[in-house]
């Protein structure tokens, strides 16, 4: 399902943060929207997930949010992924799928840990489980891997690309990394407040999996998306 | 582990001596039993009670007031920390507590005197002086926990679900620490309750009756009852916790 925002109106001191703010982002797609911090993009998804008031529409299906900071009760890693299936499945349906998208985070050996004492990675690995086990037309993530290393970035990278081939779905994701953009975003958006508008979009055509962000092209995207920021 | 805890042995042991020591010197220079008994004159006074019936049966009433005193307190606040984060009443009840916190102990005493049975005085005033500070720490720690809150909102789970996997676990190191620190607080308010309202039995009964008596080494002997049952029961909250840990296989608290 596409996401469609309708002459979004969001204002939180004099001046207003979004004003008549149209935009259709097309169903099935990676969006990565990019802009420098306090330019309003994780407003742009607390709007879609409706946690801050607003006015205007907002047409989509149902929402997962990957927030963040990962957000998980200080309970073991298996019932925080339960939790979010509680009424939906039936008991035998939702052990199914708590171990499947465990094993595919590859944090089921953990399964029995209480989520908090895990390291930020894993913990995201969690959320990230979370939110894909949880049965969505819309996925939302707000810089989720921002204050991970590089090497876990890159090894969350994989994991989100394996939870999308076996669960497809679109995803609007917030960023202010350019090389986070370019490796996980099938369309790249830039955005500038106040008010909120995208000034440029860019879309990659190379399939995530054989994608080069060291290519000739994307070596280009990049400054050119380095340059507008 | 071991060793911490022998440590802390030594010095509690290390402190009571001291404190008795300072006591022993302090009463043979102010040489008046009356203002200030000696160490050894109390300690004979409390081997006395420690050998009559009516002690145990007084130490138990005012533990059993403390005990339930608390469990209301406990309760109450338990449910009202959720009530009004599910529902978000927070302002409303906020007024009546912060009433409640501000309202001086005596008062509450005077006015109970006035309704209640004087057996169950020392319960209602202690429930009403612990609630507010368990109530506080308790919305505190789910105040804290918006964002899961916020989180739960946005998956859509349900009021039931959100109570087990969210607010209780936010609440269970709350839990302990109002336990260790509101207990021993009950038993206090309790006795100074019991002093005014005079129940049947009871430790501020007693202490009342010591003082019309000017029996101070009696009193004393009370005081350092309520001191030992404050201690132990603080004591026996720390046990268990650790025992509920170890079981669980946390390691936060």
């Amino acid at each position: 399902m596409s996401v469609k925002f309708e002459n979004i109106f969001v204002q939180f001191d004099t001046t207003p943060l979004y004003n008549d703010f149209s935009y259709n982002f097309e169903q099935g797609k990676v969006h990565v929207i990019l802009g420098t911090s306090g330019c309003g993009k994780t407003t742009l998804l607390n709007v879609l997930a409706g946690i801050v008031p607003f006015k205007g529409k907002v047409i989509s299906g149902k929402i997962s949010y990957v927030f963040q900071e990962p957000r998980l009760s200080p309970i073991s890693v298996w019932d925080n992924v339960g939790l979010v299936l509680a009424s939906k499945t039936n008991k035998e349906q939702r052990k199914q799928i708590i171990q499947e998208y465990l094993t595919l985070a590859e944090i089921a050996p953990k399964a029995k840990q209480r989520a908090t004492t895990l390291s930020g990675g894993e913990q995201q690995r969690v959320a990230l489980a979370r939110a894909f086990a949880y049965e969505s037309d819309v996925l939302v993530m707000d810089e989720p891997f921002k204050s991970l290393d590089l090497g876990i970035k890159r090894r969350l990278y994989d994991t989100f690309d394996n939870f999308l081939s076996k669960s497809k779905r679109t995803v609007l994701f917030v960023t202010h990394s350019v090389e986070e953009a370019l490796a996980l975003g099938d369309c790249v958006y830039l955005m500038s407040g106040k008010p909120v508008t995208i000034t440029k979009v860019a879309d990659i055509e190379t399939d995530r999996k054989h994608r080069d962000l060291y290519s000739q092209q994307m070596v280009a995207l990049r400054k050119t998306l380095e340059e507008s920021l | 582990m071991k060793k911490s805890l022998t440590q802390n042995l030594i010095f509690v042991v290390a402190m009571v001596v001291s404190l008795f020591v300072i006591w022993l010197i302090a009463s043979l220079l102010v040489n008046n039993t009356f203002l200030l008994p000696t160490p050894t004159m109390v300690l004979a006074e409390l081997g006395t009670l420690l050998g009559k019936g009516s002690f145990y049966s007084s130490v138990f009433a005012t533990l059993w007031r403390a005990v339930v005193a608390f469990a209301i307190s406990l309760v109450v606040a338990f449910v009202l920390a959720v009530v009004i984060n599910l529902f978000n009443v927070r302002k409303p009840v906020s007024v009546v507590v912060t009433l409640m916190r501000a309202m001086p102990t005596i008062s509450i005493i005077f006015l109970c005197l006035v309704v209640f049975h004087s057996n169950t005085i020392s319960i209602i005033v202690a429930s009403l002086v612990a609630f507010p500070v368990i109530y506080e720490a308790f919305d505190s720690a789910i105040n804290n926990g918006q964002q899961l809150n916020q989180m739960c909102d946005v998956f859509e789970v349900g009021k039931m679900a959100r109570i087990r996997y969210v607010f209780l676990p936010l609440l269970s190191k709350p839990i302990y620490q109002q336990s260790r620190a509101t207990l021993p607080l009950c038993i206090k308010i309790a006795v100074a309750g019991e002093a005014l309202a005079l129940p049947m039995e009871g430790i501020g009964r007693d202490m009342f009756i010591a003082k019309n008596a000017y029996d101070m080494a009696m009193l004393f002997a009370w005081t350092i009852v309520a001191l030992v049952i404050c201690y132990l029961l603080e004591a026996s909250v720390w046990g268990i916790g650790k025992i509920i840990s170890k079981v669980k296989g946390g390691n936060e608290q």
